[in-house]
């Protein structure tokens, strides 16, 4: 692929990272409960965990719209981020497959799907990054935010 | 380097700790997790442990700080939205949201809403310090 390709390959990804944090964020913030509800048939308290994890998509959409806006001034949020959306495709999809009830529902789709997106996500990035000549994996040094 | 920095440094190092161990526990003791706080019996608790990933990664954040907190300065300003959003999440939770009276839950949030915001202070003292923008806009 060329250079100019994967340029816009990867602002295509962190856009969509974007939409998928500052849109899904508040949403998930605002209508806790009733997300909640599509998962668990018997609510008894305050959905807290669904309303935490809103709060943070929004902190991981505003990291994806700092890269989006300048990639090269903060390559380092690009690199984090692929961490981020490793260990959420390895989440979803152990929740999709062994730790959500059988047989296949909504729920385990639901895990799945965001699985496979995450999984699209953390592959595309590291592909575009390693296309660049970039790091992709950062472990304490040698990272240099203003590194083009 | 000064004796902020050397502050600051303990402070993102004990960050990083707190935060990956929240962040286990939550993802590998969840039923134990929803037992203890009193937030409802789920058979297999996704949210919380999907809720878990998100300190281990904001640990992972703070111990590339700690490496090098001059160098990833961006990170520090970055963190500063996530650790000052949390406490008013909290303060929401303990006086709102979740029901009386006063138990448990309500004061472990407690204990974890003031953490944050003095972290959350002190990293603005230190950016300021420092000349840098608090908040980055993009």
């Amino acid at each position: 692929m060329k250079e100019e390709n994967v340029r816009k390959l990867l602002k295509f990804c962190l856009f969509l990272g974007m939409i998928d944090g500052l849109a899904g964020g508040p949403i998930v913030f605002l209508f806790a409960t009733n997300i909640h509800s599509i998962f668990v048939t018997h609510i008894e308290v305050e959905p807290l965990f669904v309303r935490t994890t809103g709060l943070f998509m929004f902190f991981m959409g505003y990291q994806y719209y700092l890269a989006y806006r300048d990639y090269k001034g903060y390559l380092c949020l690009v690199q984090t981020t692929i961490l981020l959306r490793a260990i959420f495709a390895a989440a979803n999809l152990l929740e999709a497959f062994f730790l959500m009830e059988r047989p296949f529902s909504f729920p385990n789709y639901y895990f799945l799907a965001m699985g496979l997106f995450d999984m699209f996500m953390g592959a595309a990035q590291i592909y575009c990054l390693k296309k660049l000549g970039k790091r992709w994996l950062v472990l304490g040094n040698g990272l240099n935010q203003k590194e083009v | 380097m000064t004796i902020m920095d050397k502050v600051m440094r303990v402070l993102f190092f004990a960050a990083f700790i707190v935060d990956v161990a929240l962040g286990l526990i939550c993802v590998f003791f969840a039923q134990e997790v929803q037992i203890i706080l009193n937030v409802g019996r789920e058979e297999e608790p996704a949210f919380i442990r999907v809720l878990g990933l998100f300190p281990i990664f904001v640990g992972y954040l703070y111990y590339l700080i700690f490496c090098d907190q001059r160098k990833y300065l961006v990170l520090i300003q970055v963190t500063v939205l996530e650790r000052l959003s949390y406490p008013i999440l909290l303060s929401a939770e303990i006086f709102y949201l979740l029901p009386g009276p006063f138990s448990l839950i309500h004061l472990v949030f407690s204990a974890m809403a003031l953490i944050t915001l003095f972290l959350a202070l002190m990293q603005v003292y230190y950016l300021i310090q420092l000349n840098q923008k608090v908040i980055l806009s993009g």
